[in-house]
């Protein structure tokens, strides 16, 4: 009830010219799927004929696969170049099991889908051993593979000539038909389209974005890189598998063709020119390139491939952010979504322990790399609710040992203690132990919203599941408004509220850096290690974070700042430890470690002879 | 087994060849292109209309062929670079090249048409016999040329002040830049060298296979496996890659089936990735 009034309240807002741009496209959006809906009913008066619901239908399935890859490409930025291939693992396996082993085909399609899961599992499980380019080439193995196998299946996969003789499924009795199919195919586009924009407004979506922009900060935050990217690839493959096995059924027949890199360009066309990273990108650009193609079919029917090529460079030059996003960037498309009404909920940080006994403890810890020692037996203990200072000369270590103890980097010797406990093992399990680390550059998801940014920092607090995501359960929309309201109140707190629906591209390097701050605390911290934060950041900046980092500090947290800005770090730390070629010049109050002579000689001197 | 092996060698003579091409673009711009099978195919169909329908003599086919080369390079060059620049997107150049290559390969069936085509060899004859199969001069010249190019292309490297802008803009762009040296031209001039080897590799197979406007794309997927399974970035590696990838499919062809040997390379292929992502003779990764 309350929803259905903000969405009331949402439409009787004064509108702009943009506010009435968006409402003629969902109208028209909402036209043509009526069009499409009822266009079977008007056959006969329109004088289409059946080759028009099959061409439609053909497009949709490719419309599939695209929002598939579009999935693993767009918004996990995972380069797949396996996706004809799982669309064929779902229309191979959905045609031997009804022709060979004669399954009925319903449930051959479903276990055909099921196949093209599997493979993208097994897939991502292995190619995910890679780095970014080779996880590309690796899929690409694994489609000619595919290719390859189907190639030369013999009997089971009809080899050269591909697989035929597929029953369609049967409805009451009888064949699907063009239309059943149409009508099926239709359904499972809206309903897939549905799910990608569901999923991608949740936890889930959140997480494949983060991971997207950066692996590393998306761990930081507690999101396990890996098995997010597994799970990506395995819904992208059950799409696709989904296609296949509709495609399978629709034509009767599947080639290797269907299956091999040849297929792949259109994919590509269709993400690129509809806009990488947006639900009806892949519809728009299908769209575009399945009407050339149905227009060539009659004109012009050898230089199909030709054409395609030919509009894929085109499209990449001219516009390359694809026709939704060069849609968002134009004065009409460029509306800023309403801001979310929000409910500030709780206290920004958990109630702390009584003690007061070190809230990082590191021991004797050693790191080599290669011959070069960086680290050479540094002890460092934060006391629990102070404002630990760490600096140091460029090169003295204090990037590596802050890398230690968030577990980036494994010590050659000594131990690493948070809370009392043994350290973290892997980097996304430090956010689970209460210590989350803001990197040296900022490290913003640059095409998230700063919203959607302080989100993904609450990742560890979500209670979210997939299903539920897709389905826009009860529970989940409970949840998400509880998230929104917690982002939006730690955004309030860095002053970020008013900014909250902005990409995060463009803030200045302070604000990102604030951002930073403001997500950090969204895993609901007891410990912010703070790599340089003061760095880049225009004087009132820098005064701005240290009124900030003292009002954390009296909120309960513990802060380790690692800082090139001498004045800065001993106006708000607690203590400081100085660090100087891999070793623990002295540790101390800022007033005492400011009055001794060693770190003079060894630190400030060179500023002072720099003329600081 | 002697013609197999030998068989092996000429294939992957050429497919050290192709590797090589890889290389040389791979090397200035970190791009793998994936048209550059299509390189191969115009100068074999070029070389068959040149001397069948044309009856020009063999320098002549070879001079207007490393001409159609240039240009071709150049144009491939503008087509892969542009959309990378202008679209920002970390797989543009990918998508790029695979646009080109679908481009290329069906703009070159409106002059040559779809039919293999199959030119007579450059130097005419049998060499030698092995294991009662006759051996053409034209397997024995594909191989000395493969060794021949390689090496020539190490020396303009080493010897050159035009290799050494090579060099260094492999190493870094940015700074052979600030060093005075115009990495754009250095960039098209690196997709030229790469196209007139590639561009020949063409005109020596295609006396010893049948040409088709659909050969590019096979070998570019047997030029990356070579590459890679070589190692990016090394001549030598560009060699081994070639010539074990030509040995192993022509075993397995022999003892198994031509098309599951391709399978057993593609899953190699695999294997090396993984195992060994800079390959077995690495100098550069990539990044």
């Amino acid at each position: 009830m309350a929803e259905m009034r903000r969405r009331l309240d949402e439409l009787r807002r004064p509108s702009g010219p943009q506010q009435r741009a968006q409402r003629a496209l969902y109208a028209a959006a909402g036209v043509g799927l009526v069009g499409l809906l009822v266009l079977p009913l008007l056959q006969d008066q329109l004088q289409v004929n059946d080759f028009l619901f099959f061409f439609i239908t053909a497009s949709m399935i490719t419309i599939l696969v695209t929002t598939a890859l579009n999935l693993c490409m767009g918004y996990t930025g995972l380069l797949s170049i396996v996706h004809t291939g799982l669309f064929g693992v779902g229309a191979y396996a959905t045609g031997i099991l009804a022709t060979q082993a004669h399954v009925n085909t319903w449930l051959s399609m479903l276990l055909g889908v099921v196949a093209a899961t599997s493979a993208g599992v097994v897939i991502a499980a292995v190619s995910l051993r890679a780095r970014a380019l080779y996880f590309g080439m690796i899929t690409l193995t694994f489609d000619l593979i595919i290719a390859g196998v189907a190639t030369n299946g013999g009997r089971l996969t009809g080899a050269d000539t591909g697989l035929f003789g597929v029953p369609q499924p049967q409805l009451a009795g009888n064949d699907l038909g063009t239309r059943g199919f149409y009508y099926l195919t239709l359904a499972l586009t809206v309903l897939t389209l549905l799910a990608v924009r569901n999923l991608m407004r949740s936890r889930t979506g959140r997480s494949f974005m983060a991971i997207r922009e950066s692996a590393d900060t998306a761990a930081a935050l507690g999101i396990p890189a890996y098995s997010t990217q597994i799970l990506a690839f395995a819904v992208s493959a059950t799409i696709a598998g989904a296609a296949g096995a509709v495609y399978v059924t629709l034509n009767g027949f599947v080639t290797p063709q269907s299956a091999d890199l040849s297929g792949a360009l259109i994919l590509f066309i269709g993400v690129l020119l509809g806009g990488t990273a947006t639900v009806i990108g892949p519809v728009l650009g299908i769209g575009v390139i399945a009407t050339i193609q149905h227009y060539m079919e009659v004109t012009a029917p050898n230089y199909q491939q030709l054409i395609f090529g030919a509009v894929l460079l085109a499209a990449m030059m001219l516009v390359p952010a694809g026709i939704v996003g060069t849609w968002k960037r134009s004065r009409l498309g460029s509306l800023e979504e309403p801001e979310p009404p929000s409910s500030p909920i709780g206290n920004l940080v958990e109630a702390l322990p009584a003690e007061r006994g070190p809230a990082l403890r590191l021991t004797g810890i050693v790191k080599r790399f290669g011959g070069v020692l960086a680290l050479d037996r540094v002890d460092l203990e934060v006391v629990t609710g102070s404002i630990h200072g760490l600096i140091g000369p460029n090169g003295s270590g204090k990037s590596t040992l802050v890398s230690v103890a968030t577990a980036f980097l494994r010590p050659d010797e000594g131990s690493v203690e948070l809370f009392g406990e043994p350290g973290p093992r892997r980097p996304h399990l430090t956010a689970r132990r209460g210590m989350v680390r803001v990197f040296q550059s900022p490290h913003i998801f640059e095409r998230l919203t700063v919203l959607e940014n302080a989100m993904v920092g609450l990742h560890l607090e979500s209670r979210q599941r997939l299903p539920a995501s897709v389905l826009r359960m009860p529970s989940f929309e409970r949840d998400e408004r509880r998230l929104r309201g917690l982002a939006l109140s730690r955004l309030e707190e860095v002053g970020l509220r008013q900014i909250a629906m902005r990409p995060a591209s463009v803030l200045s390097h302070g604000q990102k850096r604030l951002l930073e701050v403001a997500r950090s605390l969204g895993a609901r911290p007891r410990l912010v290690i703070l790599d340089e934060p003061a760095t880049g950041l225009a004087a009132h900046e820098v005064l701005a974070l240290a009124a900030l980092l003292r009002r954390l500090k009296r909120l309960g947290l513990t802060l380790l700042v690692i800082e090139h800005n001498v004045p800065f770090v001993m106006s708000v730390a607690d203590r400081v430890t100085v660090l100087n070629e891999g070793r623990v010049l002295i540790e101390g109050e800022p007033a005492l470690v400011q009055a001794s002579s060693e770190v003079r000689e060894a630190y400030f001197g060179t500023l002072e002879a720099a003329g600081e | 087994m002697g013609s197999i092996v030998w068989s092996g060698l000429v294939d992957g003579a050429v497919f050290a060849l192709l590797a090589l091409g890889f290389n040389i673009i791979f090397s200035t711009t970190r791009i793998l292109n994936f048209a550059q099978g299509e390189f191969l195919a115009l100068g074999a169909l070029l070389s068959y209309s040149l001397t069948v329908d044309h009856h020009l003599p063999v320098p002549a086919v070879l001079a207007c062929v490393v001409l159609a080369m240039v240009a071709m390079g150049l144009v491939v060059e503008r087509l892969v670079v542009l959309p990378i620049r202008l679209s920002g997107s970390s797989y543009a150049w990918i998508i790029a090249t695979i646009a080109v290559a679908v481009t290329a390969e069906n703009a070159m069936v409106v002059p040559f048409g779809r039919d293999p085509v199959r030119p007579p060899g450059l130097v005419a004859g049998n060499a030698f016999t092995l294991s009662g199969a006759p051996e053409s001069w034209q397997t024995v010249l594909i191989i000395v040329a493969a060794l021949v190019i390689v090496g020539l292309y190490e020396a303009f490297l080493a010897f050159t002040i035009y290799g050494r802008a090579f060099r260094a803009t492999a190493h870094s762009l940015d700074i052979t830049e600030l060093m005075g040296i115009d990495t754009g031209l250095v960039i098209k001039a690196s997709f030229v060298v790469s196209a007139i080897i590639t561009g020949i590799a063409g005109v020596l197979v295609a006396p010893v296979t049948f040409a088709d406007t659909s050969m590019g794309l096979r070998y570019t997927i047997s030029g990356f496996v070579a590459v890679i399974v070589g190692g990016m970035g090394s001549s030598l590696g560009a060699l081994v890659g070639g010539f074990l990838l030509g040995l192993v499919t022509a075993v397995a062809a022999v003892k198994i089936s031509p098309g599951w040997a391709n399978v057993i390379a593609y899953a190699a292929l695999g294997l090396v990735l993984l195992l060994r992502p800079n390959g077995i003779v690495s100098r550069a990764a990539v990044h």
